[in-house]
């Protein structure tokens, strides 16, 4: 698959950009604006010459404008002429309801004050008129709009999939001009995929080819990017626009050693610090990473000073609710708060007012987030933004600075955009069964005009055909099926008086985390609620673990229906990690910067290049304080002399023999490529040794632990080439599966969410979906939607490609494996050995098990008996 | 270890998911059939539950063979025999007379006890000539669904008075609640159907697995609770004192666990 390449759009010259303005536009324009921004003067006018465009800039650089100047400057002079005609002529979509109420009111205005100057002039002008349709919007409005068709449609892509479908609706798209995608850089993932098959059925609908413009926030790769946006074969324009905005990024501490300070003492300073640079700022915005450790660190600015913190601070994340969530956000913009801490959720999209610090509370684990986070702060174009990295431990410091580095340097690091999912391509074919009937031939080629689809094979389609027509009924009947498919006319279309009904009530790509409600089960506050956890986490517990949730610990006893009982006051050690299921996973590419960055710095080290010098070297390479280099000098230095340091051409296995055998691999890649290295290399060892194997895993490495670990067997038989082969059979029993299974299940309509109006719970979808994996694996391997789960787990959240590029790198030699044995574990495998979360891969056979268990049940009694 | 003390009436047996009784009477737990139907509704998926149910029991028939047992007396359905209590679609009807057809080249007779979800059983019954009784007694062993008492069975209902009117009762045998449990070594953990062994009242009692492939149990170690109150006719803290077993297919054995206790 050859990657496409666009050429680069030039910067146009602003007499002639205002020259292509309608006088009204013109004078409402300089009313409000000194000039044109850089952004507008690159898209502006190929937008008007009907160039498909990607503009990629940073926040708060009229990005939005730059579409929207083009599009209203050529409605108004069609509105002079009286021409308006009654059609959609430009669709908008961003993946942000809030968002798209923001444009709404930023057109609203200036189309107001543009009417009002022309009245002044005496100048007749037709309405030109907006509509905004999301999954909030009335019925009414909705007709209303039937009636008099918004000129300019704003809206999400799940409204988009539905007014595709509706009849009346499609009616309006027959010459839609312009197409705006926004918020582009955050469609790397089935809401975008299921996007691209949209545009183009909007592509067969409108008579005209309507000019696509996407608008991006800095993204790489930006031909890849723009690829997605036009699909195959079409011609694209990629601006890129420097940004002028000037940033300030430290690498912070809370302690000048962060290894031997006590956890009180390490606790204090953190929230000291933090507490110093609140309050030296007027607003600033704390990204912590987890909803967790939002509600924590509130809770201790408050208790620590208490004077500071009463109703100047507040929380956002996605476990509030959505009243909750805009009141914050309305208050930001007001300047009412002093300070918002949030886990992920403020990274996008809407305005949030007068910013001017960013604290990053723990890595945020890509340099395109560091930069989007920090980009939160000084949201004007020319203002300065400010960002503050605070580390917590010496992974983390490393790790941060380099990721600050990046930052610095705006080195981007790439997206990673689905392909081929066949669950969103069942919900679409559906759809557009819906709309009318089609060709086979036609929908397939439609289809793979989509960046997403252009390398689907026709085996792939005809499975999903196959599906919706009710083929891999085990018997004889297809009653449930979707669509049909005639194999003389070659023709398909939908089943069913209520497919509208249901395609339309079922419609979207989010898969439903269902929240269990946590309860106090015996004891003390019996009955009691204490909070929610997510699916995922409880998925992890066994009976008798221990966890942590709003800073207390409990202990896991058992789960009915959607509630989890625990006991209170545990005096234990947590046995997961609270964070565990929201962890969000190093990128590899900053992963490979770090690797690069140990390389370099070891080699200082192999030329004994002395202390002074070595930590002047990493001043100038990361950017970074003098606190900050000498605690990483320290941290190498150890682990040069203790053992060995790993880096991007030398992976160190570590062998260390505790309680259990450890082998630890320093394989720092991120945690998808780690996921799926290490569970194929368990496999193979479990397959020799016939017993379970413990796996850690985190951004760093991972490590096994059991009796016997064959780790050279293993690692011989695995290769580029077998890697998908053997983690298809590896990953075939795992809860992850199942739990993907169901997500994809709903997304190609096997289990409906909603029948008739009434809405399944998601307990209930598990439930489903666990008899639908139980029969479709008695069927074929091959199912397409099991396919596409098996894909979203090795593709989506882990990584198997590139972790097929390591083992490249492994056999060309490129990456030495280097075998080291120590006593205690080494600097740098002390944190995984501590935090990487435990899997257990199953091999044992479940009556060897149940053998196994009664055996030991016998020996129990005997023992019992002698005593 | 004095194992086989435990089961002093050697005339039932373990076979598989279900009871043998003196080699002529085949019990089967709770079946639901059609339970994929309220499922997958409108859905799409293939239908397997009964084609596996078929083929479980043919495993069982082999091995009948394999003891000379030709054909059985009766084969006993403890209730539950179709899931969807209300009304009875199509595939329902079809795939329940299959069922029944098939079993009733098996054995002399077919008897079907009433399970809370055999509300509308009795049109699919009557269609092959069977009848749908409430509780079964045969030679001191009472079949019965266990979500319902009759009081002409229990002077005041099995839980209320110290006997039981009926004192030919010595054995009860009941399905309903689906049991299983999950083992560990914390460090794994699997889950396993279940039958549970023990004594009421003065009474054996042997509480028996869904025969449902599909169905793998309502797992007493992690939900112990009953949904409802009255939802079996053995209160819950007594079930606690009844012994596990789990049987093997590979070696044709049933394991036991001990006390259910132990696990919760």
């Amino acid at each position: 698959m050859s990657e496409q390449t666009y050429p680069r759009a030039e910067m146009r010259k602003s007499a002639e950009l205002a020259k292509t303005l309608d006088p009204l536009i013109k004078e409402w324009f300089f009313s409000k604006f000194k000039e044109f921004s850089d952004s507008q003067l690159y898209g502006v006018m190929n937008i008007y010459e009907r160039k498909n465009i990607l503009v990629s800039a940073t926040t708060g650089s009229g990005k939005t404008l730059t579409s929207f100047l083009a599009v209203l400057n050529y409605l108004i002079t069609l509105a002079r002429k009286n021409q308006l005609e009654d059609k959609i002529y430009c669709l908008y979509s961003s993946p942000l309801k809030a968002l798209n109420n923001d444009i709404y009111v930023n057109l609203e205005r200036p189309l107001k004050e543009i009417q009002e100057l022309a009245e002044s002039k005496k100048i007749e002008l037709q309405k030109i008129r907006i509509g905004l349709r999301t999954g909030d919007t009335t019925q009414s409005e909705k007709t209303k709009m039937l009636k008099h068709p918004p000129h300019i449609f704003i809206t999400t892509p799940e409204s988009l999939a539905i007014v595709l479908t509706s009849k009346r609706f499609i009616d309006l798209f027959y010459g839609v001009e312009f197409v705006i995608i926004d918020e582009i850089h955050s469609l790397g993932n089935k809401r975008g995929v299921y996007l691209s098959i949209s545009l183009e059925r909007l592509e067969t609908i409108s008579k005209i080819t309507p000019v696509r413009i996407g608008l991006s926030a800095t993204i790489s790769p930006l031909d890849q990017v723009a690829n997605f946006l036009v699909g195959d074969n079409r011609n694209c324009l990629i601006a890129e626009v420097e940004s002028k905005k000037k940033t300030e990024i430290k690498v912070l501490t809370a302690v000048s050693d962060l290894i031997d300070t006590d956890k009180y003492n390490l606790h204090s300073s953190l929230y000291s610090l933090i507490d110093k640079l609140i309050q030296e700022h007027k607003t600033t915005v704390v990204f912590t990473n987890t909803r967790a450790a939002t509600e924590r660190v509130i809770n201790h600015l408050k208790d620590m000073f208490p004077e500071n913190y009463l109703e100047n601070i507040g929380a956002h994340h996605s476990a509030l609710s959505k009243e909750y969530r805009f009141d914050i956000e309305e208050r930001l913009r007001k300047g009412e708060l002093k300070v918002v801490v949030t886990s992920t959720s403020l990274e996008l999209g809407i305005d949030i007012g007068y910013i001017d610090l960013v604290i990053l509370l723990g890595s945020p684990k890509s340099s395109a987030r560091a930069l989007q986070r920090i980009g939160r702060a000084g949201h004007k174009l020319h203002d300065l933004s400010k960002g503050r990295f605070i580390v917590l431990d010496r992974d983390d410091l490393v790790e941060c600075t380099i990721l600050s580095k990046e930052a610095i340097e705006q080195k981007i690091d790439k997206i990673h955009i689905p392909r081929n999912c066949l669950d969103v391509l069942s919900q679409q074919i559906y759809g557009m069964a819906i709309q009318k009937i089609w060709g086979i031939d036609e929908i397939f080629e439609t289809i793979r005009k989509s960046y997403c689809y252009s390398t689907l094979s026709r085996e792939d389609f005809m499975a999903v055909i196959s599906y919706l027509t009710g083929g891999y009924g085990l018997e004889h009947r297809n009653v449930y099926a979707k669509i049909w498919y005639d194999e003389e006319t070659r023709q398909i279309g939908k089943r069913g008086k209520l497919a509208r009904v249901i395609y339309m009530t079922n419609i979207g790509t989010i898969p439903e985390e269902s929240f269990i409600t946590v309860v106090v089960g015996q004891g003390d506050g019996k009955g009691s609620k204490i909070g929610v956890v997510d699916e995922g986490f409880l998925e992890k517990m066994n009976p008798g673990d221990v966890f942590v949730l709003g800073g207390k610990k409990y202990q896991f006893l058992y789960t009915k229906g959607m509630k989890a009982y625990v006991k209170a006051g545990i005096k234990k050690n947590p046995t997961i990690p609270s964070w565990f299921s929201e962890m969000l996973p190093l990128s590899f590419d900053s992963a490979l910067e770090i690797q690069r960055f140990r390389k370099l710095l070891n080699e200082k080290f192999e030329k004994k290049l002395g202390k002074e010098k070595t930590i002047e070297w990493i001043k100038q390479y990361t950017y970074c304080q003098n606190n900050i280099a000498l605690a990483i000098y320290r941290y190498f230095y150890e682990q040069y002399h203790y053992a060995k340091i790993p880096h991007e051409n030398q992976l160190v296995i570590e062998f260390y023999s505790g309680e259990k055998n450890y082998v630890i691999f320093h394989s720092l890649y991120g945690r998808r490529v780690n996921d799926a290295l290490s569970r194929a290399l368990a496999y193979l060892i479990a397959q020799k040794t016939k017993k379970d194997i413990e796996i850690g895993i985190n951004d760093n490495g991972f490590y096994f632990a059991g009796e016997n670990l064959p780790i050279e067997q293993a690692l011989k038989l695995l290769t580029p080439e077998n890697l998908r082969e053997i983690l298809d059979d590896a990953i075939s029993k795992t809860e992850v599966l199942k739990r993907r299974f169901r997500h994809c299940a709903a997304r190609s309509l096997m289990i409906l969410r909603n029948y008739k109006g009434r809405r399944k719970s998601v307990g209930k979808q598990q439930m489903s979906s666990f008899f639908l994996l139980h029969s479709i694996n008695k069927l074929t391997k091959n199912f397409p939607i099991l396919k596409e789960a098996r894909r979203e787990v090795l593709e989506d959240l882990m990584d198997i490609n590139q972790a097929k590029q390591v083992l490249q790198w492994i056999k060309d030699n490129r990456v030495q494996l280097v075998k080291i044995q120590t006593k205690v574990p080494s600097p740098f495998a002390l944190n995984l050995i501590l935090q990487g979360h435990y899997d257990i891969m199953k091999i044992e056979d479940k009556i060897d098990f149940l053998k196994r268990m009664h055996k030991e049940h016998l020996s129990s009694i005997v023992r019992k008996q002698r005593r | 270890m004095k194992q086989q003390t435990l089961f002093p009436q050697e005339r039932i047996q373990f076979l598989n998911n279900a009871l043998l009784i003196e080699n002529k009477i085949l019990v089967l737990g709770d079946l639901h059939i059609g339970q994929e139907e309220i499922i997958i509704k409108h859905g799409l998926a293939p239908r397997v539950q009964t084609h596996e149910i078929i083929t479980n029991l043919s495993k069982i028939f082999d091995l009948l063979n394999k003891k000379a047992i030709k054909k059985l007396d009766k084969i006993i359905i403890l209730g539950d025999l179709k899931h969807e209590h209300g009304k009875i679609s199509e595939e329902e009807w079809r795939e329940t007379l299959y069922f029944l057809d098939f079993i009733s080249k098996k054995a002399d007779k077919i008897i079907l006890i009433k399970g809370n979800h055999d509300n509308i059983l009795g049109p699919i019954a009557s269609k092959r000539n069977l009848q749908i009784k409430p509780y079964y007694k045969y030679k001191g062993i009472l079949f019965i669904h266990g979500h319902k008492e009759y009081k002409q069975l229990f002077q005041k209902g099995l839980t209320q008075t110290k006997k039981p009117k009926d004192k030919s009762i010595k054995t009860i045998i009941l399905g309903h609640i689906h049991p299983a449990i999950t083992l560990t070594d914390n460090y794994k953990k699997e889950k396993y159907k279940c039958f549970l062994y023990g004594k009421y009242k003065g009474k054996t009692i042997y509480i028996l697995p869904s025969f449902n492939p599909i169905i793998t149990g309502y797992d007493l170690t992690r939900q112990n609770t009953y949904n409802k109150k009255d939802f079996f006719i053995i209160p819950e803290n007594k079930l606690k004192n009844f012994n596990v077993l789990i049987y093997n297919k590979q070696e044709q054995k049933v394991y036991d666990f001990w006390k259910l206790k132990k696990y919760q």
